[in-house]
């Protein structure tokens, strides 16, 4: 059965993030205070490293169960990391852990224990800043991933296949993307074919959609188009995705829409969580 | 089909980067008085440091209050009945006696309900005491060449799981990580979160435990006193191979590996486990009838296991024989457990008992009769040979050497006669078998590259042709569009035309109407005029009867005369024409006469003419209009058709490219999956490659080792260990 390789350090698995940094992730996105989408996807991404390191922590330190990629695309496609990772692709979780590009307060009210709120600073490791400029070469961007999968299914031939989840407004500038997204799916390893999920950050009209099985319901041609790109989850994921309370059925593709900025983290969190890690 | 969760939705515990960020500030996420305050271990970034596992994030804080170290327990996953459990086990560890423990393996815990705010919300906590110790797989990594160290722990490890059995206590996730060596070197237990007492029975299980320690037949509910028996034995072979031969820590250990010496598929598929047919072709007896022990039980039901307890009145003996050498053993069980000799393993399982077993394998061990022999007649020889040559009895040399070759013979035989060598042949030709019966992994890797290659190159030329099909159609869509425009193009234009020209059709429909209307009056009229009533000047009526004769009665029967030159009287006369253009001779007609009749009819022409019609009737023009309106009305219908004409044929052609699309793509969904699964299948080569060269390594190596030891078998060694029992 695919998608049982257990996440070894021998056997680790990748994450390859595409996040969009078009001029259009500067608009706004809902939910009760409006955020760009740009800042929105950067907060998210980050917030998940630092939960993907705290996961993966162990004794000694974070282990490298994952290899991590953050690909930007807009003005040119690259890495996306800042700092001393700068510049890099697929990067082990432990130097991921090791190296934010700063760690930032940010102002949290905290229950004071009391039933009142406390202002208080909390440390927010970055590993990425938002930017939105330029147009949206998915095209290059799925291909530049294409090329990190490929070698990466060539080490680790055993592994749990890779994982690809690209965060866009949805309007590629540089052609149909369904061909380069087609070759990141069509490499391999053992345990199963790579993973391709699709995140719509579209602020504009429709129905939030989250794991359809179908495209019926989708407002427009880049949505259909980002759905028919998307995989089907594999069965650990639907039942974990059902147990956050998601609707899924055995079709269920790995594609969100419209999503606000809960479902955002929450699909990163079910996007990438694998099974067991040891 | 929707898959939902069957129990509705679970309570959501934060993640371990939420409880991370609440434990920045400890004096407002905690009320408990220990922990208010408490000082969290701080990662080099600044952050709470966690040790993270499948269900929970631990992390370290030190009380501001009592300055005392707490492994402080978040939960990130619901765990049913976790305070039910937590109680129950917390009760039962509590209630032991430390006096009754082999060690002091338990560590005291409290579960705390609402104990720590994350967001508005407030969660439970296990406030565990700190244990200064290390895991075993870092143990081990430390002291794995300490085999005396080892062996030691085994001991130990056997105790504490028989502490666990005397109190019907099973951990439930025995394995490297939850089992820690304290700086005494005896061990705690750690994780108590699958923990089975008895207070628990009837309950069902919350994990299944680490996949490398467990058996195959463990389910997903079970849960009872029996749990950690396999696990037990497992972590008991590891430490006794370990301890007879360090070397084994490095061979089949991977730095990074989740285990100990074996994983998950060993005890699933033992026929094809590399790591275990090494521990089962191993030449100390313990480790290799342990290996044994382990592969039958992998294949039985967890209730039957026997606990390691039990096999071991004989694992001890043997175990101490190796301390103290060439002890006698009593050889009968070949180094098995009582209980396994009931029908769980046939006898051909267990290899034959040449020997007591020994941890120091290499060289001779007990003397038998034939090496006593010949120890005792070799010196006898050889002084028989020194008091031939010395007394100088008249041999030759020859029979003088003959004792002497006797002895030599003796030994020699006496050494063949060794079952070590015998023993160490066997394993020598068995593992060079099987070592042969293997592809060589450089090759196969090479065939595997090749083939990767040519796959590779196939699919780059598939997908090039998929383009240029694809280019291909699109090219004669749009082949098909141009050639619909330009037929529309073109027939419109035609169209267009025609409409144009009706207005000037119209003009000379109605010019033609009123010419016919004229000349039919005018026939008209013409015909009414008859030669006999106003005749010309000069036709009387006998001519008007002779010319009515000839068919000439009115203006409109003739159109002329023509003179006609009379030859025989060479006289000029005339012939009529008749309106068909037939010329009669009327007899008395000359040519005075037909010029009269000719200036007769045109003067009645003139006056016919003078009369005649100039304009159309009202009818008659609204026929002619009407007819071109009609047509008109045709071509229009005709030019608006031109339009659907063509979308019929741009759909056409859309259909056709869609259709060849649609089979294009399809043969490619189906070549793009084939190629999946051949990747898939290179991917598993690779790693059966990988295996294999692993297993290739490891082969050649006890090869290596069993030709030295052989060599060690030296007849030196022989004579050596004859006299001095070395």
């Amino acid at each position: 059965m695919p998608y049982t390789a257990e996440i070894s350090r021998s056997n680790p698995t990748s994450i390859i993030f595409l996040v969009d940094q078009s001029t259009s992730m500067s608009d706004p996105i809902g939910g009760e205070v409006p955020q760009q989408k740009a800042d929105v996807v950067a907060d998210a991404i980050n917030r998940l490293l630092t939960e993907l390191s705290i996961k993966c922590a162990k004794e000694e330190g974070v282990r490298d169960y994952f290899h991590v990629a953050v690909i930007g695309y807009g003005a040119s496609v690259g890495s996306a990391f800042a700092g001393a990772l700068a510049g890099r692709d697929i990067v082990p979780l432990s130097e991921v852990a090791d190296n934010p590009a700063r760690v930032d307060e940010r102002s949290k009210k905290v229950s004071d224990g009391a039933g009142g709120l406390v202002e208080t600073a909390v440390s927010f490791p970055l590993w990425m800043d938002p930017l939105a400029h330029g147009g949206t070469p998915m095209n290059r961007a799925l291909q530049y991933a294409e090329s990190l999968v490929a070698g990466w299914t060539e080490r680790y031939p055993a592994s749990f296949p890779p994982i690809v989840i690209n965060l866009t407004d949805g309007e590629s500038t540089d052609g149909d993307p369904t061909a380069a997204a087609e070759a990141i799916t069509s490499h391999a390893t053992a345990d199963g074919a790579a993973l391709l999920f699709n995140l719509h950050v579209s602020a504009s009209g429709g129905t939030p959609t989250a794991f359809p099985d179908t495209a019926d319901g989708l407002p427009d041609s880049y949505a259909r188009t980002l759905f028919a790109m998307s995989s089907p989850l594999p069965s650990h994921m639907r039942s974990y995705a059902a147990s956050q309370g998601q609707r899924v059925s055995e079709t269920t593709r790995g594609f969100v829409y419209n999503a606000d900025i809960t479902t955002v983290v929450q699909f990163l969190d079910i996007g990438t969580r694998a099974t067991e890690l040891r | 089909m929707n898959v939902g969760p069957v129990t509705g939705p679970q309570r959501q515990f934060p993640s371990g980067a939420k409880y991370a960020e609440a434990l920045q500030h400890t004096q407002l996420c905690f009320q408990h008085p220990e922990l208010v305050g408490a000082r969290p271990e701080l990662t080099k970034l600044g952050l709470p440091r966690a040790i993270s596992g499948a269900f929970a994030s631990v992390f370290s804080l030190t009380s501001a209050v009592s300055g005392r170290r707490y492994a402080i327990k978040c939960f990130t996953r619901n765990v049913p009945d976790q305070e039910r459990r937590y109680q129950a086990i917390s009760a039962r560890l509590a209630r032991l006696n430390p006096g009754e423990l082999s060690q002091p393996w338990n560590l005291g815990f409290e579960y705390l309900t609402d104990a720590i705010s994350v967001g508005p919300h407030r969660y439970p906590v296990l406030k565990m005491e700190w244990a200064e110790a290390v895991t075993l797989s870092s143990w081990l990594d430390h002291n794995h060449a300490r085999p005396s160290a080892v062996d030691r722990l085994a001991e130990r490890f056997e105790a504490l799981t028989r502490d666990l059995d005397a109190l019907d206590i099973a951990h439930g996730d025995l394995q490297h990580g939850n089992l820690l060596v304290a700086s005494d070197d005896t061990l705690r237990l750690v994780d108590y979160d699958g923990m089975f007492v008895p207070e628990l029975a009837g309950m069902s299980g919350t994990e299944r435990g680490h996949r490398n320690y467990q058996s195959p037949m463990r389910g997903n509910d079970d849960f009872g006193a029996e749990l950690d028996r396999f696990s037990a034995w497992v972590i008991f072979l590891s430490l006794k191979a370990i301890a007879s031969d360090p070397g084994l820590w490095s061979r089949l250990h991977e730095p990074s590996g989740e285990f100990l010496l074996l994983t998950e598929d060993d005890f699933k598929s033992p026929g094809s486990s590399m790591r275990l047919q090494t521990l089962l072709a191993h030449p100390d007896r313990t480790v290799s009838g342990l290996a044994d022990q382990l592969r039958s039980l992998a294949a039985q039901p967890l209730d039957v296991l026997p606990p390691l307890a039990l096999a071991l009145p004989k694992q001890r003996a043997t175990a101490t024989t190796s301390a103290t050498a060439n002890a006698p053993v009593p050889p009968a069980a070949g180094g098995l457990p009582s209980w396994m000799m009931t029908g769980h393993v046939s006898p051909e399982a267990a290899p034959p008992p040449p020997q007591p077993s020994d941890a120091a394998p290499d060289g001779f061990r007990t003397r038998t009769l034939l090496d006593v022999a010949a120890a005792g007649l070799c010196p006898l020889m050889v002084i028989a040979t020194v008091i031939i040559c010395v007394a100088g009895f008249p041999v030759s040399p020859i029979e003088a050497g003959m004792p002497g070759f006797v002895a030599v013979a003796l030994i020699v035989f006496a050494r063949s006669r060794r079952a070590e060598r015998a023993e160490l042949r066997a394993t020598l030709s068995k593992l060079t078998g099987e070592l042969g019966r293997l592809d060589d992994p450089v090759k196969a890797a090479e065939k595997l590259h090749k083939e990767r290659a040519r796959f590779d190159a196939g699919e780059a030329k598939r997908t090039a042709a998929l383009t240029k099909a694809q280019a291909k159609l699109t090219a004669h869509y749009q082949a098909d569009l141009k050639e619909a425009e330009k037929r529309k193009a073109r027939k419109e234009r035609d169209l267009d035309r025609q409409i144009d020209g009706l207005a000037e059709e119209l003009r000379k429909s109605l010019a033609q109407a009123l010419t016919n209307k004229q000349s039919t009056y005018v026939r008209d009229q013409l015909g009414r005029q008859l030669i006999s009533q106003s005749p010309p000047p000069g036709i009387g009526p006998k001519l008007a009867s002779r010319l009515a004769a000839a068919g000439i009665r009115t203006a409109a029967d003739f159109k002329g005369y023509r003179p006609v030159q009379n030859t025989h009287y060479n006289s000029t006369g005339a012939v009529l024409v008749l309106s068909s253009g037939r010329v009669v001779d009327v007899n008395g007609i000359g040519e005075a006469k037909a010029i009269a009749l000719d200036v007769w009819r045109k003067r009645v022409v003139a006056s016919v003419e003078a009369r005649q019609p100039t304009s159309l009737g009202m009818s008659e023009r609204q026929s002619i209009e009407e007819d071109i309106a009609r047509r008109r009305a045709q071509l229009v219908a005709w030019r608006k058709g031109v339009e659907p004409e063509t979308e019929a044929l741009r759909v056409k052609a859309r259909k056709q490219k869609e259709v060849g699309l649609e089979r294009l793509n399809r043969e490619n969904s189906l070549a793009g999956d084939r190629a999946r699964q051949q990747r898939q299948e290179f991917a598993q080569r690779a790693t059966t490659l990988q295996q294999n060269s692993v297993l290739h390594e490891a082969l050649s190596a006890a090869v290596e080792t069993a030709r030295l030891r052989l060599r060690r078998l030296s007849l030196g060694c022989y004579v050596r260990f004859l006299y001095i029992a070395r």
